[in-house]
């Protein structure tokens, strides 16, 4: 699975959010590959970096499943790059994901939080 | 370059992909600044394993692209499992069609299309004579013709004479009497065979007075040395002889049965003789010959045989009108089951399309069913295109399941009869599946799943439609055309079905037949006959031959429970050894230098015909008294009797001849079907064995063959309780001889009919399986129509009409097919029995009784099946009928 490299202080990416991260990448417009791993690891401040042996058996996957669908097209430097764009599948994938992921934040949230009125 | 596979684009573009990752991460890096080494470095670092990324990329689409395939079949065995009883319904029928057909296709294929066992075995042939001039189809050779074709013909790469020679062993381990051949020395070589162990014989053994060197076969190895490699040079006794053994055939040595026993024939151009026909020879074709050339090439030199060997006068050989036969050497292997073979293939081919029949009905009808989930599927948006996959998933699902089950069957079918192992089956341990059966199996069932996936997409009438959604609920009269295939598949099955009903009718009156054929004696069950070679130092000539014969019976009369005891050199029925010899009668003298006449003959000994039973037409049999042989008497049959003179009784007094010696005959014995209970008895001469008093001079001129067959008849019930008392007074006299082929006379007659009650039995099953099949075929065609017609069915009876005209009308529509059914039918049968006559005997191809009963019975299997439906209708409710939906 995804795991953040690099830094001393990486965070380990929690089973199934790298479908979560890599959905709402492309929400923001279709993207290769590599841009998804330049995408996720600067929009995160470099706190997470998705290595390439988890990324792309990720990406076939959505693929097959129909969250994404993908094409070859020229990248800005003229090199043939295989762009992922998301269906509509793939939304209505990403909103259960996300909603699913603030459950899962309130959970934690609620767990590391101590309840009122104890002696902490 | 090949053309590259989708699995093999979709590899690629992988690791185009990845190389476009890698040298994106490399530009940004040089982007910023970073020196190229220690850029490709952090780069390669930070992917990874490059391999392992693909692999376990790739495995996410291997998997679906499995799933793509698999998830169809899955849908189509959960749509199966919801109809859990039209599911087993067509799956028992086709595994059983498919099974059947499959099972005796291997055995057809093992038996008689797979080439023996041997290199270039189509290259093999059997030389044989035939002699017009003598009334012989076939004659076997002879050591002079086998060397004269050795050494002249050019059409051979090679040419070897054998012949069958049962021996008794002893040495080491038990007596026993085994299968075996003796064998010129170019055997082994003609059939390209490696020895397993050991060495093939050399022209030294081969050589008269050489010491005795004998090969085993692979069987005997095993069973009496446990396969050791320290059998070669071991001693074994033949027949009392000490014989060293030399090698050890391989098992493929199938050649005149099973033989475990191979000498050398020591055959010696000087002695060689044509009169002395009791070799067969086989030949390997030499590479541009073919079996024509190589018949005009003997013909070429067969011309010289009188003037090169002694034997037949060139007189009589021309007169007999000597001329060579060859044919391939699988046909003497085979035998005449060929024939019974294909007709059981065409038989089985036949249940099968009847199966694949019933099965298409079944689709057909589950198909109307659906009509209207089909429509509404259609309505919801299903292409019709989709809705025909579904069904032609669904029927190959069927089909290939079916296939894999019958092809079970077929292979537990063949286990069963190997192990059962019918004597009348060559090459019995060759017979099992192969690629071809396999094949078979997987074509049949990918054909009987596109016909029936097919059937109700492209038949008119059955497309789902819109309207049907209408139809379906209101039941309107279903379309005509669809009525019409259905009718027409029901009447194909009756049709089908008839056919092999009269087939295996015929055969059945065929045996009962046989069975009712007088043999020409009686009480067969209460005679058992044993076999005994008496050979070896112990009985050194014929007279002590015939000393140890007299000695054994005399024996055998004081067992307590024996009321005759007889030896023959041959049992009736089993007249494939027939021999045949020139008799002259002294009444009908032929001209000089001109052949004499030639009949079968038996040599006899004590009480042979009373053991056997044989009714005495005048005059008296020939009794121990007789033995002495130089009273000269012989016994005829009625036939021999009347063919020369006017009556049994006159023929007594008159004498023939037989090898120079004039016999009188003193008595007519009834026919007996020496050649088997389908062969009519013909004229046949008997005369004594060789007795103790035959001096050198009578005993060359007679019968002195060691192998006898002992008739012991009981005084009460059946002979083979006997056997063991028999055996043990035997071994009293004779501790080490060997006694095989232990059998009542009963058995005998019994595998006289073996290929008639196999056939018979084996269309039979077809037969019943066919009937099953066509009456269940017909039960749910009618069953359906009444089902669909239960609303009109009600209007009628509400408007008033009687059960009975009801019945009348369901029972109709099944007659109608039954009939067409029956009458096709019967053309076809007409025109396919003329196949089986060779299987039948007493009765025409033809026969009007079995047409009749056959017809008969399948109208009244023809009536049930339509009456349970029609029994069904007559008692609709209205009420019920009319307001359902």
């Amino acid at each position: 699975m995804a795991k953040v490299t690099g830094f001393r202080d990486r965070i380990e990416v929690l089973q199934g959010t790298l479908d979560l991260l890599i959905l709402q990448t492309l929400a923001w417009g279709p993207q290769h590959g590599y841009g998804l791993s330049t995408m996720i690891s600067t929009s995160s401040g470099n706190a997470l970096q998705v290595d390439t042996g988890s990324l792309y058996p990720a990406l076939h996957r959505l693929e097959r499943q129909g969250a994404i669908t993908a094409e070859w097209t020229k990248s800005e430097h003229n090199q043939r790059v295989r762009l992922y764009r998301l269906t509509a599948g793939g939304r209505r994938h990403l909103a259960a994901e996300r909603s699913k992921w603030e459950q899962l934040k309130e959970a934690i949230a609620g767990v590391l939080t101590p309840p009122a009125g104890s002696k902490a | 370059m090949s053309p590259r596979w989708p699995w093999q684009r979709h590899n690629d573009e992988l690791a185009e992909e990845l190389e476009s990752h890698f040298r994106m991460a490399l530009a940004d890096r040089l982007a910023r600044g970073e020196d190229r080494a220690a850029a490709e470095r952090a780069v390669r670092r930070q992917f990874g394993n490059r391999a392992r990324v693909a692999e376990v990329t790739r495995s996410m689409w291997r998997g679906a692209a499995i799933e793509a395939a698999v998830r169809p079949v899955r849908f189509a065995v959960r749509r199966l499992a919801r109809t859990p009883i039209f599911a087993a319904a067509c799956l028992a029928t086709l595994a059983v069609g498919i099974g059947a057909t499959v099972a005796i296709f291997a055995v057809v294929n093992s038996i008689l299309l797979r080439p023996l066992p041997y290199p270039e075995a189509d290259r093999l042939v059997s030389i044989l004579y035939t002699a017009p001039g003598l009334g012989m189809a076939e004659v076997p050779q002879s050591d002079a013709s086998f060397f004269l074709y050795h050494d002249e013909a050019r059409a051979f790469a090679g040419i070897a004479a054998w012949s069958q020679q049962p021996v008794n062993l002893a040495g080491d381990g038990t007596p026993e009497r085994v299968d075996g051949l003796v064998v010129s020395r170019e055997f082994f070589e003609v059939l390209q065979v490696r020895m397993e162990l050991g060495r093939p014989f050399t022209d030294a053994d081969n050589e008269r007075g050489a010491p005795l060197t004998v090969v085993i076969s692979n069987g005997l190895w095993h069973r009496r040395y446990g396969g050791a490699a320290t059998v070669i040079g071991q001693t074994i006794r033949i027949d009392g002889t000490a014989a060293e053994i030399i090698g050890v055939a391989p098992a493929v040595v199938r050649i005149g049965g099973e033989p475990e026993l191979f000498q050398p024939a020591r055959l010696s151009r000087a002695t060689a003789n044509s009169g002395a026909v009791r070799y067969s020879v086989l030949g390997r074709l030499a590479p541009e010959a073919t079996q024509a050339t190589a018949l005009a090439d003997l013909a070429r030199v067969l011309p010289q045989l009188p003037e090169r060997y002694p034997g037949f006068p060139k007189a009589m050989f021309e007169q007999a009108r000597f001329a060579p036969i060859v044919r391939p050497l699988k046909g003497e292997v085979v035998g005449d089951i060929g024939t019974v073979l294909w007709i059981l293939l065409g038989s089985v081919g036949v249940v099968l399309v009847i199966a694949c029949v019933n099965v298409g009905n079944l689709f057909m009808v589950r198909a109307e069913g659906r009509h209207r989930e089909m429509a509404i599927r259609a309505a919801l948006g299903a292409g019709q295109a989709q809705v025909a996959v579904h069904q032609l998933i669904e029927a190959l699902v069927l089909a290939f399941v079916g296939g894999a089950i019958g092809l079970l069957l077929a292979w537990g079918g063949l286990r069963w009869v190997v192990a059962l192992g019918p004597a009348m089956l060559p090459r019995l341990h060759e017979i099992g599946l192969d690629g071809w059966s396999v094949l078979l199996a997987v074509t049949i069932a990918l054909l009987a799943g596109l016909g029936f996936g097919s059937l109700s997409a492209l038949l008119p009438g059955f497309r789902p439609k819109f309207a049907s959604l209408r139809e379906g609920a209101r039941g309107a009269s279903a379309g005509r055309e669809r009525h019409r295939v259905r009718n027409a598949l029901v009447v194909l099955q009756m049709a089908l079905a008839l056919v092999l009903l009269v087939s295996s009718g015929l055969l059945w009156r065929t045996y009962q037949g046989l069975r009712a054929v007088n043999p020409g004696f009686s009480g067969p069950e209460s005679v058992v006959t044993l076999r005994v070679s008496l050979v070896g130092e112990q009985f050194p000539d014929p007279a002590a031959v015939a000393r140890a014969d007299g000695t054994i019976r005399d024996r055998l009369r004081l067992v307590p429970g024996v009321a005759a005891v007889g030896a023959a050199s041959e049992l009736p029925l089993e007249g494939s050894r027939n021999v045949k010899m020139f008799v002259s009668v002294e009444d009908f003298p032929v001209a000089a230098g001109t052949l004499p006449p030639t009949f079968p003959v038996r040599w006899i000994s004590g009480d042979y015909f009373k053991a056997l039973g044989v009714p005495v037409a005048a005059g008296r049999v020939l009794d121990q008294g007789d033995d002495d042989m130089r009273a000269r008497r012989a016994v005829v049959n009625e036939t021999f009797a009347r063919q020369h003179w006017k009556s049994a009784g006159e023929a007594l007094g008159k004498r023939i001849g037989i090898r120079g010696g004039l016999w009188e005959i003193v008595g007519v014995v009834g026919d007996v079907r020496e050649g088997g209970l389908d062969q009519d008895p013909v004229a046949t001469a008997f005369f004594p064995t060789v007795g103790p008093d035959a001096t050198p001079a009578t005993r060359d001129s007679l019968y002195a063959t060691p192998g006898l067959t002992l008739l012991v008849r009981a005084t009460e019930g059946g002979g083979s309780a006997l056997a063991p008392a028999v055996i043990r007074a035997v071994h009293e006299i004779y501790p080490d001889l060997p006694v095989s082929r232990v059998r009542s006379m009963d058995d005998i007659a019994q595998s006289s009919m073996a290929r008639a009650s196999f056939a018979m039995v084996m269309l039979a099953l077809a037969a019943g399986v066919a009937l099953f099949l066509g009456a269940v075929g017909l039960y749910g065609v009618i069953s359906y129509v009444v089902a669909e017609r239960t609303r009109e069915i009600g209007v009628r009876m509400a408007l008033g009409a009687e059960q009975g005209a009801i019945s009348w009308m369901v029972l109709r529509q099944g007659f109608g097919l039954a009939i067409l059914g029956i009458g096709v039918g019967a053309v076809a049968a007409r025109a396919v029995t003329g196949l089986l006559t060779s299987l039948l005997h007493g009765v025409g191809p033809l026969d009007r009784v079995t047409f009749g009963t056959v017809a008969f019975a399948l109208l009244a299997v023809a009536l049930v099946a339509s009456w349970l439906p029609a029994r069904r209708a007559a008692k609709v409710d209205p009420t019920v009928a009319l307001n359902a939906e």
